[in-house]
C-alpha cells in the first residue's frame, strides 16, 4: 500500500468518524437559525402595541450610610426599549410629599426586568411610598 | 497596558481588577497566538501542514468567532442598535449573515478543512455555513451572559442582539483561516 492509499484511507476513516459529527452541528445551527428567526416571525406578527408598558414594583428597603435604599424592580412588557428611563418615588404622609428620589435606567428592553435604587432619608415604611416612570428616550 | 491607559487604578476593587484583567486576556491570548503564526512564517521556518479534522475546524471557527465579537460586544453600541431594529431587521440580518459567512466558506475555504468546491453547496452549506453559524451564536450569547446583557431580557431581546453579533462572528468565523 502506497503513502497515498494510506492517507486516502486515513481520511476515509475520519469522514467516517466525523459524519455524526457534521450531522450534529448542522442541526444544531439549523435549529439555532429556526429558533431566531420563529422569535422574529412571531413578534412581527403579533401585532401588539410598539410602547413601553412599565410595572414599577417596591421590592425591598435597605438601610445604608447613605440613607434608605428602596430597591425598585422595573419591568417593561411592552413591545419597545425604553432609554434613559426616568423613575420618580415619592414619600407620601396623605397628601404630602415628605421626599421624593428619583434613578434614571440605561435601557429597559422590552420584555425585560430591571432594577433600580431609590434612595431616601426618611424611613419609607413610615410614609406610603409611590412610584412612577416620568419619561425615557426612544432608542 | 491596563494600568499605562489609567483604566486600573489603585482605587479599583480586587474583583474589577480580576474582571477587567479576565475579559482582555481573551483577544490577548489569541493575539499571542498572531504573532506566534505571523513571526514563525517570517523566519522562514518549514510550516507544519496539518490538516485540523472536522471538529478542528469548528474549534478554529469558534475561536474566529470569538475573536470579532468579543471587540464588538465590549462596547455597548451593538447591544444599542439590536433595540432599534424591527423583528424583520432581524430576519434579513440573519440571512445576510449565512448568505456572507457561506460566501466566505466557498472562496476563502475554512481550516483544515478540503477544497470548498469538492464538497458541493448543500453539504458545504450544512456542515460549514450552519455550523459555523452554531458557534458564532454560541459564542455571542456566552459573551452576551458573560457581559451581563442577557440576563432577564425576553426572546426577542435575547435573540436580536445575538443576530447582531453574530454577524461580526459569523465573519470571524469564516475567516478564522485567515486569522490564526
Amino acid at each position: 500500500m502506497t503513502d497515498d492509499d494510506q492517507s486516502s484511507e486515513t481520511q476515509r476513516e475520519q469522514d467516517e468518524h466525523t459524519s455524526f459529527g457534521h450531522i450534529f452541528m448542522a442541526g444544531l445551527g439549523g435549529v439555532l437559525v429556526a429558533a431566531i428567526i420563529g422569535v422574529f416571525l412571531y413578534e412581527a406578527f403579533r401585532g401588539a402595541t410598539k410602547a413601553p408598558e412599565l410595572i414599577l414594583t417596591p421590592r425591598s428597603v435597605t438601610q445604608s450610610a447613605a440613607g434608605y435604599i428602596v430597591q425598585v424592580e422595573v419591568r417593561n412588557r411592552g413591545k419597545r426599549t425604553a432609554q434613559a428611563l426616568n423613575i420618580e418615588g415619592a414619600l407620601k404622609d396623605g397628601q404630602r410629599v415628605v421626599e421624593t428620589s428619583s434613578a434614571t435606567l440605561a435601557y429597559a428592553p422590552d420584555g425585560s426586568t430591571r432594577s433600580a435604587g431609590l434612595i431616601f432619608q426618611n424611613d419609607p415604611d413610615r410614609y406610603r411610598l409611590t412610584l412612577e416612570a416620568k419619561g425615557y428616550d426612544q432608542p | 497596558m491596563l494600568s499605562v491607559f489609567g483604566i486600573l487604578s489603585p482605587n479599583d476593587g480586587w474583583s474589577e481588577i480580576n474582571g477587567k484583567i479576565a475579559v482582555q486576556s481573551v483577544p490577548g491570548a489569541i493575539g499571542a497566538m498572531v504573532a506566534r503564526k505571523q513571526f514563525a512564517a517570517a523566519d522562514g521556518e518549514p510550516k507544519e501542514k496539518r490538516k485540523a479534522g472536522y471538529w478542528g475546524t469548528i474549534f478554529l471557527m469558534a475561536v474566529g468567532a470569538m475573536y470579532l465579537s468579543l471587540n464588538v460586544v465590549a462596547t455597548e453600541e451593538a447591544v444599542l442598535i439590536s433595540y432599534r431594529m424591527s423583528p424583520w431587521h432581524g430576519v434579513i440580518l440573519v440571512m445576510l449573515s449565512l448568505a456572507v459567512l457561506h460566501g466566505l466558506v466557498y472562496s476563502v475555504g475554512l481550516a483544515g478543512s478540503k477544497e470548498p468546491e469538492k464538497e458541493g453547496f448543500w453539504p458545504l452549506f450544512a456542515f460549514y455555513t450552519l455550523a459555523g453559524y452554531a458557534v458564532s451564536v454560541l459564542s455571542v450569547a456566552y459573551l452576551l451572559w458573560t457581559f451581563g446583557y442577557i440576563t432577564g431580557v425576553g426572546a426577542t431581546d435575547l435573540a436580536m442582539p445575538v443576530a447582531v453579533i453574530s454577524f461580526p462572528a459569523a465573519l470571524g468565523a469564516a475567516t478564522s483561516r485567515l486569522i490564526l
